[in-house]
């Protein structure tokens, strides 16, 4: 990237998620998705979103787009409270701030155009909000991702990887302080994998945005500084630098990671004995031996 | 420019559907134009048609110069130039001025004398046809008609002389030219016959009594030879009627001449008449008025039936749109993601259409401009198809209906959240407000119907051109109800498929049962299919009603306008060239600007004339028995002299002389005298006249009594009548012919003053009181001369008349006519009118009739031989008259194209419904893929995927047809007496609206042919998409 354009960046926007809530309204009574979930993300930092089918990652990621308002609790993106913002301002903020790439290559991207024309669909919401910023033309953006030789050719045509790292260029567009991947690698062989991961991080590094990333590939997470893991509706793990910790919840309640809940399974009786050096946790047949 | 191209790609890229939306969109300004092209079309046609089907004289303009201001010749030659003045010229042909005088060829010495024209015409010689000799070119030179010549004897250089009233001097013209016979059809004679010759001459004497009797109308009571043509200073010289003619020339008058025409005309009318007191005569006025009224009709149907076809149109494109905006849903999720505003996502959901939508004006307009010039070479004699501020206005309503139905059907799509398209839900309309905006519609429909009914436009009284509506609304409630109740018909059918050896009816139940929006198709097809049917029984009936109409107004198949020579009884000639009764009609008919009568030999009415039964409750049998009540036979005297005894018992002073008046089998009267009744009983011998060798008959007996001067003013005496005997000849044997002296009330007082009384013994005894002060002579009629005639009225002019009505007669007396019975129109006559039976009619007659038309009518398969055998019989055939020229107005009237147009209109509509199922087909094909190629995996064999993809198009194309005949003919038999089929139905027929069943079930089989056969091949189009490589390429 020409120091020209860097100087144009924007730094990344910070996530502050506190004590979200999120029902989706259903005849047959309401779903609760998201059960208070507390999160902080710094600026221009990269998480992973992790945790099973189900469990709020995706609407998750939508109230961070402010697709979605929530149903308590505030979603704070940079100085942005989401939840109390107007359509039209959130509007503005998904043109020029926000990028959300969903699931699937082809959901993301005009089937008919080429990747030179997609990049630049994806530019035509910041011109038709704010200018203030110079967007950079289509193509440069797409040599500079390394996208030069698959510019011109419609992307209905191209391979799933590729069509992937034309949605991510995209995505990239409008040079957002934060992108949201939905499952950026699925559908993916490993070599297109790696390219993709590749070309998230470039992106991340190249543009200082912040970057959440949902997905369930563990080499995309371990690409990650940071993992976040949602587990029935609350953030139930963080990972740092490869080494996965249990989260304790605002109301004192840990979610134990399955490999420990074959240990100690539901119903298991604990006892939690504090000491200078920290905690144990003890059963009563623990107690019992001693 | 980079969205141009973009936009270019979607185009492209979605080429099916841009081109299948295009066609639809096309296809409704097609649609919305034709209507408007149309209507130029047949203005013009109808316009041309119905001037040329008027006589020349109707359309030109007759002034008929009087002889104030300088006498008539000069009056004429005044007139020419106040015509271009008015600019006439730009429509009218040159002025055709015509100097007639009637004239008598005197009695010549076979003592025959004839009556003629002497005519002068402008330009006439062109017309002629010269057998031999010149035209004339100098005074007192004449061309004739070799049949002229031929009864005068005359020959090249003859010499004739001619007669005219108040000249003293005979004026000698010498033939120099024989022309041949003309027909006088062509639009020159402006339908003046100057080729009338009138068949066998009279005897000099029988001429003297008509002098003496009608001495007004001298000329016209003899028998006519043709014209004899000259120039003008030969007629100049005598007392002339003179006419200024101006034809004119059809084809120079626009559509939007009429207005200009009018006043034109009407200036000229004017100023002949204000300035020089020349009446001006022309029907222009009404014609032009009848083409208003017919283009108004017309201009109404079209616009009724284009709105029709134009919002199937829309109904289709909405529902395309609303298939190919679900295509483009990503996109605009995409736009919404990006955060374009709200006007930039529209743009990207609505801008594809709106493309299309431009694109298909100029295409449709263009389009339908080719198919109504081509409609125009088929059924509208080439009239031009123009462009006109209509087709402006429609196409800017097709594209607003185009838009409006492009909006409505991407709205659902463009009020989609974003964060459905996270969640994958789909953008259904729920199925509250689906049932709510269903039942709205149907609701909507019931109340249009209720409201069409309660305002008059279907109580099938006055006729209405917003009955059209009927069917798309019978057929919008019908296809509605059937959208719903086809998917619960096959959730029944779900359990009975079940049955594997019944898969394919199995997968096609299913799938209709699960996929509602597919259903949409039955609307369309049962719009598309109400309308045809109803198009298509529509004009079935109106095409019979015009020919039903055409045939009563006429008459019979064909309807010959006779001459019959004086000593022959038409009645009698038709019995004998007919004797089977099936082929050929006796009729007269007399119409005057104050009466029509029209009296038929009505035995033979049922078989011959086109009677409707819809005309009367009574039927025809009844009719004609009413008309031809049972009566006495007629007296008739038969040969050369007639002797009869009289017993007179007090000598009377003077004495009467005893008449009676016959009436020769010609229709001519005459009269036998049996001279001054003496005192005492005596026998009297009378010569009976020759015309009565055949048989005369008496209607009626008078003692002619005048009193002397100074005598007794008044006298009451008794007249013993017996033994009435006739002979043919001087040593012939007297023979009775007759024996009504001893019926009882067979004598009846023809005026006050008479009373007869028979007697069993053949004596009639009678009383008469005669008086010198009294207008009229006591007489007594035969019992079997109706003194009142049983006839046939019109609900119109029962109106305005009691049951018993006085009519003038056609020999122009009196008669009272018991009219008890009434039509609703008569044939020929109209609204108004009487018909009586020709027989009975006759033998009222006491004089000869005048002013009347003789008329043969015959039976659709008249053998030639019959015609053959009246022309033996002596009967003159002048012209022949058929109800085709009045079938072919009728077929080029507006009301006749507009349901022409409709029935295209319906083709359009079906096809347009074709389109639509198998663009359905294709577009959920493509979204299906997935599917059938599952189940092809899955091992269902292509068979029976085929075989599902038909029975499931067939369960919707099927119930759409017979939902759509359903709401047709429901519509037919609710509506169609309410559609106008023609300008008025005053004096007619009322219009039949009995279904045809025909037609229908034609149009249902074609359909189902039609359709079935284009679902197959949809389906096996569709059928290619269920590939295994499906799997590979698409995700479910």
């Amino acid at each position: 990237m020409t120091s020209a354009r860097a100087s144009q960046m924007r730094p990344g926007l910070a996530i502050h998620c506190d004590a979200v809530v999120h029902l989706y309204p259903n005849p047959g009574g309401d779903v609760v998705a998201l059960r208070g979930v507390d999160l902080d993300v710094e600026a221009g930092s990269a998480i992973a979103l992790l945790g099973p089918s189900g469990s709020g990652k995706s609407t998750l990621l939508a109230l961070l787009a402010g697709l979605l308002r929530p149903s308590s609790g505030h979603v704070v993106v940079g100085s942005h409270d989401l939840g109390r913002l107007s359509n039209r301002r959130l509007l503005e903020l998904r043109s020029r701030e926000i990028s959300l790439m969903l699931q699937e290559p082809m959901r993301n991207l005009l089937g008919f155009g080429t990747a030179e024309q997609n990049v630049g669909f994806a530019q035509r919401g910041v011109r038709h909000t704010r200018s203030d910023l110079a967007l950079r033309p289509p193509m440069e953006l797409l040599e500079i991702l390394g996208m030069g030789p698959i510019a011109h050719q419609t992307v209905a045509t191209l391979s799933g990887g590729e069509q992937q790292r034309v949605a991510i260029a995209a995505a990239a567009a409008t040079g957002p302080a934060l992108m949201l991947l939905d499952e950026p690698t699925s559908e993916l062989d490993s070599a297109s994998r790696d390219l993709v991961v590749e070309l998230v991080l470039k992106v991340h590094q190249e543009l200082g945005t912040t970057l959440v990333v949902v997905t369930h590939d563990k080499r995309v997470a371990d690409a990650m500084p940071r993992t976040v893991t949602i587990r029935d509706g609350r953030v139930g793990a963080e990972g740092r630098q490869g080494v996965e910790y249990a989260v304790v919840g605002r109301d004192g309640s840990v979610q134990l990671p399955p490999d420990v809940m074959e240990w100690i399974p539901p119903g298991t009786l604990l006892r939690v004995r504090r000491h200078a050096a920290g905690v144990d946790l003890l059963t009563p047949e623990l107690e019992s031996d001693g | 420019m980079r969205q141009l191209h973009l936009l270019l790609r979607a185009l492209r890229w979605r080429a099916s559907a841009t081109i299948v939306v295009l066609v639809v969109a096309t296809a409704a300004v097609v649609a919305a134009n034709s209507g408007p092209f149309y209507y130029t079309a047949v203005a013009s046609n109808v316009l041309h048609s119905t001037l040329a089907a008027a006589t020349a004289t109707a359309d030109g303009l007759t002034a008929i110069p009087s002889p104030a201001l300088g006498g008539i010749p000069t009056r004429a030659r005044v007139l020419i130039p106040l015509a271009q003045h008015d600019r006439l010229g730009r429509w009218y042909a040159p002025a055709i001025t015509t100097f007639d005088a009637g004239v008598i060829v005197p009695a010549n010495e076979k003592g025959r004398s004839y009556g003629t024209d002497l005519v002068s015409r402008t330009g006439v010689c062109a017309h002629l046809h010269f057998v031999s000799g010149s035209c004339p070119t100098a005074a007192d030179q004449v061309a004739i008609t070799v049949r002229s010549a031929e009864v005068l004897q005359a020959h090249l250089g003859s010499e004739v002389v001619l007669v005219s009233h108040d000249v003293v001097t005979p004026t000698r013209v010498t033939v120099v030219g024989l022309v041949k016979v003309g027909t006088g059809r062509a639009p020159y004679w402006m339908s003046d016959n100057f080729f009338d010759y009138a068949g066998l001459p009279k005897t000099a004497s029988g001429i003297a009594q008509f002098l003496n009797r009608r001495a007004p109308s001298v000329v016209e009571q003899l028998p006519l030879l043709d014209a004899f043509f000259t120039v003008p200073a030969t007629v100049e010289k005598l007392p002339l009627s003179a006419l200024v003619q101006f034809r004119l020339r059809v084809n120079t008058v626009g559509v939007n001449d009429a207005q200009q025409l009018i006043r034109a005309s009407r200036a000229f009318a004017y100023t002949a008449n204000t300035k020089y007191i020349d009446p001006v005569t022309t029907q222009l006025d009404s014609e032009l008025t009848q083409v208003t009224n017919q283009d108004n009709l017309m201009l109404a149907v079209v616009v009724v039936v284009s709105l029709e076809l134009v919002l199937l149109t829309l109904f289709i494109l909405f529902g395309l749109v609303a298939r190919t905006v679900e295509g483009r849903q990503r996109e605009i999720s995409l736009a919404k993601l990006h955060g374009f505003r709200r006007r930039s996502v529209l743009a990207v959901g609505l801008l594809e259409p709106l493309v299309i939508l431009l694109a298909a004006i100029p295409l449709g307009v263009v389009l339908a401009w080719f198919a109504m010039r081509i409609a125009s070479a088929l059924v509208l004699n080439n009239a031009p198809v123009l462009f006109s501020p209509l087709v402006i206005y429609a196409s800017l309503a097709a594209f607003g209906g185009g838009l409006l139905a492009t909006f409505f059907g991407a709205w659902r799509i463009l009020r989609r959240p974003l964060s459905d398209e996270l969640t994958g839900s789909e953008a259904q309309l729920s199925a509250a407000a689906r049932a709510a905006l269903e039942a709205m519609v149907v609701m909507l429909a019931i109340g249009a119907m209720v409201e069409l009914r309660v305002s008059g436009v279907l109580s099938g009284g006055e006729p209405n051109p917003l009955a059209l509506f009927a069917p798309a609304l019978i057929a919008v409630a019908i296809g509605v109800l059937g959208v719903r109740l086809v998917p619960v018909i096959c959730r029944a059918g779900i359990r009975w498929t079940r049955d594997t050896t019944r898969l394919a009816a199995h997968l096609a139940v299913r799938q209709v049962a699960r996929r509602p929006a597919n259903l949409r198709q039955i609307l369309v097809l049962s719009l598309a299919t109400g309308l045809a049917s109803f198009a298509v029984v529509g004009w079935a009936v109106a095409a019979q009603n015009r020919v039903a109409r055409a045939d009563f107004e006429i008459g019979a198949a064909r309807v010959l306008q006779v001459k019959v020579p004086v000593s022959v009884n038409l009645v009698s000639a038709v019995d004998r060239a007919d004797p089977s009764g099936r082929y050929a009609m006796a009729a007269e008919e007399s119409i005057t600007p104050s009466e029509a009568l029209l009296a038929l030999d009505t035995r033979r009415l049922g078989r011959v004339g086109y009677w409707q039964r819809s005309v009367s409750g009574a039927s025809l049998p009844q009719l004609v028995d009413w008309l031809r009540p049972k009566l006495s036979p007629e007296m008739v005297m038969q040969g050369r002299q007639a002797r009869l005894i009289v017993a007179l018992a007090a000598p009377l002073d003077p004495e009467p002389d005893l008449q009676f008046n016959l009436f020769d089998s010609g229709g001519d009267s005459t009269l036998v005298d049996f001279g001054l009744i003496r005192p005492g009983t005596h026998t009297y011998v009378a010569s009976l006249p020759s015309a009565c060798a055949g048989g005369c008959r008496v209607s009626e007996m008078v003692p002619v009594w005048q009193p002397n001067p100074g005598g007794p003013q008044k006298v009451n005496y008794s007249l013993v009548l017996s033994s009435l005997q006739t002979r043919s000849g001087p040593h012939s044997a007297w023979r009775s012919d007759f024996g009504g002296f001893s019926r009882p009330g067979y004598w009846q007082p023809a005026f006050p003053g008479a009373s007869a009384t028979g007697s069993p013994d053949g004596k009639l005894t009678t009383q008469f009181t005669s008086s010198g002060t009294e207008l009229w002579v006591p007489g007594l009629t035969p019992g079997p001369l109706p003194l009142t005639l049983p006839g046939v009225t019109t609900s119109a002019a029962q109106e305005s008349n009691p049951v018993y009505a006085s009519a003038e007669d056609f020999d122009g007396t009196e008669l009272t006519l018991n009219l008890s019975r009434e039509t609703r129109a008569l044939p020929r006559l109209g609204e108004y009118g009487f018909l009586l039976d020709l027989p009975l009619a006759l033998r009222a007659e006491t004089s000869i009739p005048f002013a009347t038309s003789d008329q043969v009518w015959l039976a659709p398969h008249a053998p030639a031989r019959v015609i053959q055998r009246l022309r033996q019989e002596g009967l003159i055939i002048e012209s022949s008259q058929t109800p085709a020229p009045l079938l072919y107005s009728f077929d080029h009237g507006g009301l006749a194209f507009g349901y022409v147009f409709f029935l295209f209109a319906a083709g359009a509509a079906v096809l347009l419904a074709a389109c639509s199922g198998v663009a359905t087909v294709l577009m959920s094909a493509r979204g299906r893929g997935f599917e059938l190629a599952v189940l092809r995996a899955t091992g269902v064999s292509r068979r029976t995927l085929l075989l599902s993809l038909i029975f499931e198009q067939l369960l919707v194309v099927i119930p759409g047809i017979v939902l759509g005949l359903l709401a047709g003919v429901l519509a037919a038999a609710l509506a169609l007496s309410s559609v106008p089929q023609f300008g008025s139905n005053v004096g007619a027929p009322p219009p039949a609206t009995t279904l045809p069943w025909l037609p229908i079930v034609c149009t249902a089989v074609v359909m189902v042919v039609f359709l079935a056969t284009t679902a197959s091949v949809s389906s096996l189009v569709a059928l290619r998409r269920a590939r295994y490589q499906t799997l590979r390429s698409e995700t479910s």
